[in-house]
C-alpha cells in the first residue's frame, strides 16, 4: 500500500501531458518594403522630402498617402503576384511606379502560418517629377531590417 | 625420543591451529557472500505498455494520441537494454483555421540502468529506480490544410501547401523511471524524459508540428510515460 502511494504522488508530481501552445501566433507574420525619396544636386544625392504626395495601387480603391510630405514610405507589394503597380500624384504631374519581383513560401508555424518574402528583380518608373529608381535592398524578407529598398530620384 | 614426541606435538597443534585459522577465514568468507547479493546475468524480461498517451488523447480532445509498448531484457539486475514500438498522430486546427495532420508508427532503442543497490533479492522484487538512454526515429508524411497567404490591400489570396510532405526525424532522450511491483510479476511505474531533436529544420523552411513518437516539434522537450509492466 505504502509503494502504491509513494508511486501515485511521485506521478502526480510528475505528469506532464506537454502542453501545445494557446493556438495563438506570437511571431512577426509581415514583411516591409520602403521606397525613399532622393533628389540630385551636382552629382551629390540627398535623401528629400516630397510635398503634396498622394499614392494609391493601380486597379485598387483604396489611398495609400493623400496629399502628405514625406521623404520615405512603406508600400505593400502584392504577395500573390510578380509585380505591383502604384500612381504617384504630386501637384505638378503623376507617374507609375513599378516593381517586379520574385516571391517564395517562407513556412513560420501551424499557428502563423506562411508568408511570402521577395526578391525585387527591376523597379522603373515613368520620367514625369520622378526621374529614376535605384534597387539598394533587393530582399523583402523577415531577417532585412533595411529601411530602404528603393531610392526613387526626383 | 621426548625430544621427537614434542616435536609431533608441537607440530600437530601448529596443523591443527592452521586449519583452524583457514577454515575460520573460510566461514568468514561464506558469510560475506551470504549477505552479499549477486544476481545471474538473464533473468527473464519485462513486456510494458505506455498508458500516458490515453490521457494525453483525453485531455487534448485527440488533437493528439498514441500508443505505445515496448519489451526489456533483465541483465543481472542492473542494466536493461530495450525497444519501444508505438503509434502516434496528430490532428490539430489552430486559431486561425489552419489545420495539420499525421500519423505515423516510431521506434526507441536503448537502456537503463538500475541505480539501486539490493543487499537481499527480495528487495530488487519490489522496487527499480533507473535512469536511461534512448534514440527514437520516425519516418512519416504530414499535411497541412487551408493554410492560405492573402494580401488585404490587393484583395488577393493564395491557398499554399496542397501535397502532403515526407520527414524522417531522429532524437535522442535522457531518463529517468521508477517501478514498483504491485502483485506477483506486475509493475506499475513512470519514466520522466528529455528529448531533444537530431535533424530540425532551418527557419522558413517547411516542417511539421508535430512528430510521432517525440511530440511537438521544438528542438527539446520534456515527456512523461506511465507504465504497466509483466516480468517473465
Amino acid at each position: 500500500m505504502k509503494k502504491i502511494l509513494i508511486l501515485l504522488i511521485s506521478t502526480v508530481l510528475l505528469v506532464n501531458t506537454g502542453c501545445s501552445g494557446d493556438g495563438e501566433c506570437h511571431k512577426t507574420t509581415y514583411t516591409r518594403f520602403y521606397a525613399a525619396f532622393y533628389h540630385t544636386v551636382s552629382s551629390t544625392s540627398t535623401l528629400t522630402a516630397v510635398k503634396n504626395l498622394s499614392v494609391k495601387g493601380i486597379g485598387v480603391d483604396s489611398v495609400l498617402f493623400n496629399d502628405t510630405t514625406v521623404s520615405a514610405i512603406i508600400l505593400p507589394l502584392n504577395k500573390i503576384a510578380s509585380q505591383s503597380m502604384f500612381l504617384l500624384s504630386t501637384a505638378s504631374a503623376k507617374d507609375t511606379l513599378t516593381v517586379k519581383y520574385t516571391t517564395q513560401d517562407y513556412f513560420i508555424s501551424l499557428e502563423c502560418g506562411s508568408i511570402k518574402t521577395l526578391y525585387i528583380d527591376t523597379a522603373y518608373v515613368t520620367n514625369h517629377y520622378f526621374k529614376s529608381v535605384k534597387i539598394v535592398e533587393h530582399n523583402v524578407n523577415l531577417t532585412t531590417s533595411a529601411k530602404e529598398n528603393i531610392q526613387v530620384y526626383h | 625420543m621426548q625430544k621427537r614426541i614434542y616435536k609431533f606435538i608441537i607440530s600437530c597443534v601448529l596443523i591443527v591451529c592452521g586449519a583452524a585459522s583457514v577454515a575460520a577465514q573460510g566461514r568468514k568468507i561464506i558469510e560475506k557472500q551470504d549477505t552479499s547479493y549477486h544476481a545471474p546475468f538473464y533473468n527473464g524480461f519485462m513486456i510494458y505498455a505506455d498508458v500516458a498517451p490515453l490521457a494525453t488523447a483525453l485531455i487534448s480532445t485527440g488533437e493528439q494520441y498514441g500508443y505505445e509498448s515496448g519489451i526489456q531484457v533483465d541483465i543481472k539486475h542492473k542494466l536493461f537494454p530495450c525497444i519501444d514500438l508505438g503509434f502516434a498522430g496528430a490532428n490539430r486546427t489552430a486559431i486561425n483555421d489552419f489545420n495539420f495532420k499525421t500519423s505515423a508508427p516510431y521506434v526507441r532503442l536503448g537502456f537503463d540502468i538500475n541505480l539501486m543497490k539490493y543487499k537481499h533479492y527480495s528487495q530488487f522484487a519490489n522496487n527499480m529506480f533507473t535512469a536511461g538512454f534512448r534514440v527514437g526515429m520516425s519516418s512519416f508524411k504530414y499535411q497541412y490544410n487551408h493554410m492560405t497567404v492573402t494580401d488585404d490591400y490587393w484583395q488577393s489570396s493564395e491557398e499554399l501547401y496542397a501535397n502532403k510532405f515526407s520527414s524522417t526525424k531522429l532524437w535522442w532522450e535522457l531518463n529517468v523511471g521508477l517501478k514498483v511491483e504491485i502483485a506477483k510479476n506486475i509493475y506499475l511505474g513512470w519514466i520522466g524524459r528529455h528529448t531533444m531533436l537530431v535533424n530540425t529544420n532551418s527557419d522558413g523552411q517547411m516542417s511539421p508540428w508535430f512528430i510521432p513518437g517525440y511530440g511537438v516539434n521544438k528542438s527539446n522537450s520534456w515527456g512523461f510515460s506511465y507504465l504497466i509492466a509483466y516480468h517473465f
